[in-house]
């Protein structure tokens, strides 16, 4: 009889175990054309200290391109299926066109210099402070937020033009070829009202990035140094400014012609460490498209701060851009701001083709499906030599931006569905709640 | 004179000597109720719904049918087919959230065939609220076979995995032909996982109820 009682005993022993299944996990980057990478919310920052008046004109007299680039359209007509075919060849021809974004501004003056011009400690400037894609008038818009707040003019370089005619409707002036004294006033509505806005010596361009994100997310989501000692924020700044939009892509373009010389990072620190930690901390996906200063030549005396841009703009996966080059008589000159512009078109376009891992694959589980159907990876024999993108219809991992980027037909279309399967080479980079 | 020499001849009082007559002792008591239904040579044909729970990350609800002989009141033999459909848990799409982004590499279950000896130790009635008395046997199933399961995403592999359960249950008679069966069957299975290219031990616990028909002795 005792050794019944063993028998049963073990034999039920097994039932104990319920719940030790274990699993490989694997990392799962979900997205969804349409409603998840097509946000993009820009913030321009731009050195409004006094030997950037030249720049700032060059980035608003240029700034159509960028709007041209993009397009103005922002969103798929709805109605009869012949609209929506319209809308399908649209969306796949040209991509931007899909584009959900605004655009913002602030400046690199982290501190007040005194005298309290728009834009200080990572405020936004203009009315209204976020340009929106479905906006009238977005390149006049922005162009007065710029130039009108963000601008530190220097009255004696402004010529007067006597024959500018400012509308009277109320609607934005046109663009001139040069600026000018009316223009400034036309556009910024009285005479002068454009004036005395000129920033802080001492450019912090990432600090003034950290602010702006920090007064555009909620208490629980802030990180503490939004607040801190050495912060010029306080408690009723969080949350201030609603230009952050859930699961958007951030796009920080700092305009400037000097180094960064934010106050959390030491003067030398050629690597921007602690602000790209504190910027992941709000859990956003951001790039830095810079358009720094030329180190080499035309400001060889900004060169401190230079290499952290430099390496903020690479390591986010966007770009770096020299402000000024030598002309052909060896003056420097503003550079080509167009072109400058195109590129970050494109660098928003491509946001439609990449889409970033959250953490380093092991690139040999990666696993890729669009609307349940999985895409090849691209083989090496598909890029012809001297070429970097495959011509196949395919994806590829892109080491420097951590992302999968898709080519050919099998980039996803209007509304797909986006799964990316890993398994990542360090562990989870968050605590699992299991 | 009489009675001096009967009482000197007399030898004391003695209790009567115990008679064995053929007492049961405890240890040799086997049976203490009548056995109102019997089991053997009959054959029992039932069909149960189940859940296969206590995955962390995939719950499946399932459908069994079960056909077996029983060759005797303690052992007899029998064959089950299950299918299913494994759900993900919340705990698998919080998991695969935006928030968290992680898929473990969960396979759902689709359907399984064992087969395999039970063992019915027990043959016992209780009293439910002093109004009526269950007659129920307490059984143990050990059974062998395949069960089929599905990679949750991606690839969607199957995967047919060689099966050992073990469980435990309780046959509650209804009358000379038919009883409800519940059963907890603990199914271990060797998986391998193509996506990782692993082989792992996994565990199927099925919480089964249904409904038992039992032949007439052959």
């Amino acid at each position: 009889m005792r050794r019944n009682h063993w028998l049963l005993a073990s034999m039920l022993l097994p039932l104990t175990l319920v719940g030790c299944n274990r699993y490989e996990m694997f990392r799962l980057a979900g997205y969804e054309q349409a409603s998840f990478s097509n946000d993009a919310d820009l913030v321009f920052i731009i050195d409004n200290s006094p030997s950037m008046e030249e720049e700032a004109t060059a980035l608003a007299l240029n700034f159509g391109v960028f709007i041209d680039t993009l397009t103005t359209e922002g969103a798929l007509p709805e109605g009869s299926s012949s609209e929506a075919v319209d809308a399908y060849i649209q969306y796949t021809s040209q991509r931007g066109a899909f584009l959900d974004y605004g655009l913002a501004i602030t400046t690199t003056s982290a501190s007040d210099p005194g005298d309290t011009p728009p834009g200080v400690a990572g405020a936004l400037v203009g009315d209204p402070p976020v340009v929106e894609d479905t906006d009238q008038d977005i390149a006049g818009t922005f162009q007065r937020n710029l130039l009108c707040e963000a601008t530190c003019w220097n009255e004696a370089n402004l010529s007067p033009e006597p024959n500018f005619e400012c509308p009277e409707d109320g609607t934005l002036p046109e663009t001139p070829e040069l600026i000018s004294l009316d223009y400034l006033d036309c556009l910024c509505g009285g005479i002068n009202a454009w004036t005395g806005h000129c920033g802080s010596g001492t450019e912090e361009h990432l600090e003034s990035a950290f602010l702006a994100t920090c007064r555009a997310v909620d208490e629980e989501t802030a990180p503490d140094e939004c607040t801190d000692e050495v912060s010029p924020l306080d408690a009723a700044d969080i949350n201030s400014a609603q230009w952050l939009r859930p699961d958007s892509t951030v796009i920080f373009v700092v305009v400037s012609d000097e180094g960064d010389g934010s106050r959390r990072q030491l003067l030398g620190d050629e690597l921007p460490d602690t602000y790209m930690d504190l910027l992941d901390r709000f859990n956003i996906r951001y790039r830095f498209a810079i358009i720094g200063p030329n180190p080499d030549t035309c400001q060889g005396g900004a060169s401190s701060g230079v290499e952290r841009l430099q390496a903020v703009a690479e390591e986010s996966g966007g770009f770096y851009r020299v402000i000024s080059e030598p002309g052909a008589g060896g003056d420097c000159q503003v550079a080509d701001f167009s072109t400058y512009l195109e590129d970050l078109g494109a660098l928003l376009n491509q946001l439609l083709l990449s889409f970033p891992l959250q953490s380093v694959p092991d690139v040999d589980t990666l696993l890729v499906y669009v609307d349940g159907e999985e895409i090849p990876m691209a083989n090496p024999e598909d890029t012809p030599d001297g070429e970097t993108d495959p011509t196949c219809d395919c994806w590829q991992y892109d080491r420097s931006e951590n992302s999968v980027r898709f080519y050919g037909s099998a980039v996803p279309d209007y509304g797909d569905d986006v799964d990316i399967f890993y398994k990542p080479l360090e562990g989870q980079p968050r605590t699992l709640p299991f | 004179m009489n009675m001096l020499i009967a009482a000197l001849a007399a030898s004391p009082a003695m209790a009567q000597e115990t008679v064995d007559l053929g007492t049961l002792k405890n240890e040799e008591i086997q049976v203490v109720q009548k056995l109102l239904y019997p089991k053997t040579d009959r054959s029992e044909l039932s069909v149960s719904l189940g859940v296969v729970a206590f995955d962390p990350y995939m719950t499946a609800p399932k459908l069994q049918a079960t056909y077996g002989k029983h060759m005797s009141e303690n052992l007899g033999w029998e064959a089950q087919l299950g299918v299913g459909y494994g759900l993900p848990t919340a705990a698998y799409n919080t998991l695969a959230s935006v928030a968290y982004g992680v898929s473990p590499e969960a396979y759902r279950y689709l359907g399984s065939l064992t087969g395999g000896v039970v063992w019915s130790p027990i043959y016992a009635k209780m009293n439910f609220q002093g109004e009526r008395i269950y007659h129920h046997d307490i059984y143990m199933p050990i059974v062998g076979g395949v069960t089929v399961e599905q990679l949750a995403w991606g690839e969607k592999y199957l995967a047919f995995s060689p099966t050992i359960g073990i469980g435990v249950g309780m046959k509650v008679w209804r009358g000379d032909n038919t009883a409800i069966r519940i059963e907890v069957r603990d199914d271990f299975q060797v998986q391998n996982r193509k996506q990782s290219g692993t082989r792992a031990l996994k565990q199927n616990v099925g919480i089964h109820i249904g409904f038992s028909k039992i032949g007439e002795p052959s």
